[in-house]
């Protein structure tokens, strides 16, 4: 009597493990089904379209008129090259402040403040700034060099070149960079600059030789994700570029927008996709060891 | 009835098989060490008696009710974890009360029962402090006091005392120890230190790599290691190789390149031929002081003559046997006129064997 | 004489850290203070010691931007809500509990934050244009909590679970706790306070994104960034457009206050390594 009992009460209760798990799946499958509907689905499509002419055949032509572009390939080169060098420069000028960040708390607590706030503002504002203090005839900086100082009869005519492009990537990505050294510097566990002082090594020294080669993971993971957003850089480009070749993106935007040429656009997209990916995939990679 | 068996548990994850095979029965009322090296399926097996983790196959009984598919908040099982796990939102009288308040119990009875709780762990007046405040010690009290306070059937314990400083975890482990034997309840251990275990169990199930080793009272594991591993792992123990070349009777007698020993076994399982360990405690071993005929003799070297307070450790350099030291423990005074470098005698009469790996 | 030229080479060198430091942080806040002073300036023509100080370019800020500036709030407000709601639930999930093919599922989570954004902008127009989404406030939800709200929500809250020790939930559970008072006892007061963070985090970047939205609702859109922008490529810098940047600046400064005073510095510093932006 007893043992039927509990086998009763065994059965009513067998279905709990399952259940756990149809739970945990379930309260999984909004943001799964709408992150595949919004993102994996459509960039599908674009693949898709990338290997399509506009009737539909399937063909490559699309990426052999894109790698045979010679606009579109200068415009590639334009983008890397000023890619690497923002991100290389940003690199130089985040890491020393990044790493004062990272040892001083009193810095951390009072002037952190400025790399956050700037991170979290919307992309015009660094753009209007830089139409503001480079415009030829009224920007700040023309006026103060021509008008005022008297040092220059010509005022200087970068803001829609891509010296003022430049600057504005540069801005941006030096307030990734800050933000992201100070907390991998921080990981690097400080008794290591300690133990080298102890043995005898200046701070020049300790910086070089243990500070910098425990940093290049970081930097690495900083530098390739500086890269990825550059390359794919769209918003300040827009408002910046004036003169001279384009970035990449500003070339899809004509393809998709004016040309109406979509899919050599989407092949193009996903060139610069995968260039992207790369990048971050390496910056992942580099922040795991 | 709080007894618990565990019948067939096996567990896997993916490919690794983290449990092979258990099988074990607890009486009410015992106090059993899962002891064994990191990694060898000990915590596992806890956290499937708790219902935190579950089996790919086997059943578990509480008494004669089967629990196999019974959910965790369902068991009525205290468990102290490894990191104690105090919520550090709550204070410590909620934290204590917790169970309680799962079991639906009314106010006063809970506030009777917390306060009896922090009284068997020494912890009155210590309700409105938050765990964030208290001491790594006194965090582990009100962790077994929350496991206590709803009298549960089984107390489980994680390596509780793992994060203590050495001192701390001797005195804490004999307070857990008589506050066991006060309540009666049944309860779990598990560690990897074999010291904690030999002090304070009824039982102790040795398990390595998924499988049980041993099963047995700490004397039992102690006096009579069943295998190579739990010779080890127990204690100290200097071993000998060696293959025996004759039995008569109880005594086996074993040949280690020129050396002849004869060990006393009733074990049946060794028989001529067989590849033997022979194992022998450091309090075993002897000086030879008088001329006497007596077996098991080596000529050995003083190496090194460590003085350790209630005891003096002497490592031994002996001829043909290994390569490396025998381990011997005598009283201070026997030891007085040994110099490191002299030359002696050592001998045993007691001693395991166990089968060669 | 040894110490001394120690002295004034140690004292060098604290003099080049000071003003690389300050240098560095005029470098981070010039564009701030630039459009802010330019706002209290009243012209375009901004000199560094000002004619007149004046209020008229914030008078000059026109219904249209107030308009479009409410709509961002709401989207924002909206899309940031679905996305935490979905986010922290689904984190909870894939950091504690078993499903299946949890790994090539985290993988399809994961696209949002490799794929850059105007990829993604691309891809969302290429889905939005047969089904009739773009130019609809319906459509810009989607897109602002697919593409971009539910991925921020998500990484945040995934580094919340993270932070809380498996053992509180099991030690409850093991006292006899069933899910629904897990969540109510445990899960919520210590995931609580980073939720709330996160939340606000995701609305601001909600509220002040661009790119999503050029290409879903058109330039014709009524965002503020997308609004603000297309005055300056329509028109040129205008001093009402400045003023309304000013006062986006000045928000996000009262954000970080805010978050500053109630959750401390560390509430800041921790959400900093999220990926794309612009």
């Amino acid at each position: 009597m007893l043992q039927n009992i509990s086998f009763v009460s065994v059965k009513l209760n067998q279905g709990d493990f399952n259940h756990k798990r149809r739970f945990f799946l379930m309260i999984a499958t909004p943001t799964i089904l709408m992150t595949a509907i919004t993102t994996l689905i459509p960039l599908l499509m674009i693949v898709k379209d990338s290997f399509q002419d506009k009737s539909g055949i399937f063909t490559l032509n699309q990426y052999i008129k894109t790698f045979t572009d010679t606009y579109f390939l200068s415009s590639l080169q334009f983008t890397i090259i000023m890619s690497s060098l923002v991100t290389v420069v940003s690199i130089i000028i985040s890491f020393p402040i990044a790493y004062m960040f990272a040892r001083n708390k009193w810095m951390r607590e009072h002037l952190f403040g400025f790399v956050t706030v700037p991170r979290m503002l919307p992309f015009f504002a660094i753009a209007y700034s830089l139409i503001l203090l480079l415009a030829p005839v009224t920007g700040l900086i023309n006026t103060i060099l021509v008008n005022d100082l008297k040092l220059l009869s010509k005022p200087l005519d970068i803001l829609f070149s891509p010296i003022g492009l430049g600057i504005g990537l540069l801005y941006l990505r030096t307030v990734l960079c800050i933000s992201m050294l100070t907390g991998i510097i921080q990981e690097i566990n400080p008794n290591y600059e300690l133990a080298a002082k102890s043995l005898g090594a200046s701070s020049f020294t300790t910086f070089t030789k243990i500070v910098l080669p425990l940093s290049i993971p970081g930097i690495i993971a900083a530098g390739s994700l500086a890269f990825s957003e550059t390359v794919a850089a769209y918003s300040i480009p827009l408002m910046l570029t004036g003169r001279g070749i384009p970035m990449v993106s500003i070339l899809l935007r004509t393809q998709l927008l004016f040309l109406r040429n979509h899919n050599l656009a989407y092949a193009q997209a996903v060139i610069v996709t995968i260039v992207s990916i790369i990048c971050v995939l390496i910056s992942k990679k580099a922040l795991e060891r | 009835m709080s007894s618990i068996s565990l019948k067939n548990i096996v567990k896997k994850f993916d490919e690794v098989i983290a449990v092979n095979n258990i099988n074990f029965e607890i009486k009410d009322g015992e106090f059993v060490t899962l002891l064994g090296p990191s990694g060898c399926g000990k915590t596992t097996t806890l956290k499937i008696i708790a219902g935190l983790l579950e089996q790919t196959e086997g059943e578990i009984y509480f008494g004669d009710k089967n629990i196999t598919n019974l959910p965790s908040h369902k068991r009525n099982i205290g468990l102290v974890f490894q990191d104690y796990a105090l919520f550090p939102h709550m204070n410590v009288y909620k934290n204590v009360s917790f169970g309680l308040e799962m079991k639906k119990f009314n106010k006063k009875e809970i506030d009777k029962r917390v306060k009896r709780a922090l009284e068997m762990v020494d912890m009155e007046g210590f309700e409105e402090r938050r765990p964030g405040e208290l001491s790594g010690g006194q965090q582990q009290r009100i962790a077994m006091a929350r496991a206590l306070a709803f009298d549960p059937e089984l107390l489980l314990f994680d390596e509780p005392l793992s994060n203590l400083d050495a001192k701390l975890r001797q005195n804490i482990r004999l307070e857990l120890r008589t506050l066991q034997e006060t309540t009666k309840k049944t309860t779990i251990y598990v560690t990897h230190d074999q010291q904690e275990a030999l002090e304070i169990s009824d039982r102790i199930i040795l398990m390595n790599k998924g499988f049980i080793e041993q099963i047995g009272t700490p004397e039992e594991l102690y006096d009579n290691p069943q295998s190579y591993f739990a010779a080890d792992f127990i204690g100290s123990n200097n071993f000998i190789k060696g293959k025996v070349i004759d039995v008569t009777g109880d005594t086996k007698t074993i040949q280690s390149y020129e050396n002849i020993f004869k060990v006393k076994t009733a074990d049946k399982k060794f028989n001529i031929g067989s590849e033997v360990i022979i194992c022998i405690r450091p309090e075993n071993l002897r000086l030879l002081t008088d001329n006497e005929p007596k077996d098991n003799v080596l000529p050995a070297e003083v190496a090194h003559k460590i003085y350790v307070g209630s005891l003096v450790v002497l490592q031994l350099k002996v001829k043909n046997i290994s390569d490396n030291y025998l381990k011997m423990e005598i009283n201070p005074s026997e030891a007085k006129h040994l110099k490191e470098g002299q030359n002696v005698k050592v001998y045993f009469s007691t001693s395991n064997l166990v089968p060669a790996e | 004489m040894e110490t001394g030229l120690r002295k004034t080479f140690s004292y060098i060198l604290d003099t080049i850290k000071y003003s690389y430091v300050a240098l560095m942080i005029l470098w981070l806040i010039f564009p701030l203070i630039l459009i802010i002073y330019a706002s209290f300036q009243g012209t375009l023509d901004v000199k560094l010691i000002p004619d007149k100080f004046t209020l008229d370019t914030y008078r000059a800020i026109t219904p249209e931007y107030w308009k479009s500036f409410k709509l961002s709030l709401v989207l924002a407000l909206f899309s940031t809500i679905i996305s935490v709601g979905m986010a922290a639930p689904a984190a909870w999930a894939f950091k504690r509990g078993t499903i299946p093919g949890k790994r090539f599922l985290s993988i399809i989570l994961m696209v949002p934050n490799i794929v850059p954004k105007i990829i993604l902008a691309i891809a969302l127009l290429r889905l939005f244009i047969p089904l009739r989404l773009t130019n609809t406030n319906t459509g810009l939800l989607i897109a602002l909590v697919g593409a971009y709200g539910l991925p921020l929500a998500y990484g945040y809250c995934e580094a919340i679970v993270e932070g809380i020790p498996e053992s509180y939930e099991q030690a409850a559970m093991v006292l006899g706790a069933n899910y629904p008072t897990i969540l109510r006892k445990i899960l919520i007061p210590l995931m609580g306070p980073g939720i709330l963070v996160s939340t606000l985090f995701v609305f601001m970047r909600t509220l002040m994104t661009f790119l999503i939205v050029l290409f879903i609702a058109g330039p014709g859109a009524t965002t503020i960034s997308v609004r603000l922008f297309q005055d300056v490529v329509e028109r040129g810098a205008q001093f009402e457009s400045i003023a309304m940047t000013s006062i986006l600046i000045f928000i996000t400064i009262l954000f970080y206050i805010v978050v500053n005073k109630f959750f401390g510095a560390s509430a800041l510093s921790g959400n900093v390594f999220d990926g794309k932006k612009g």
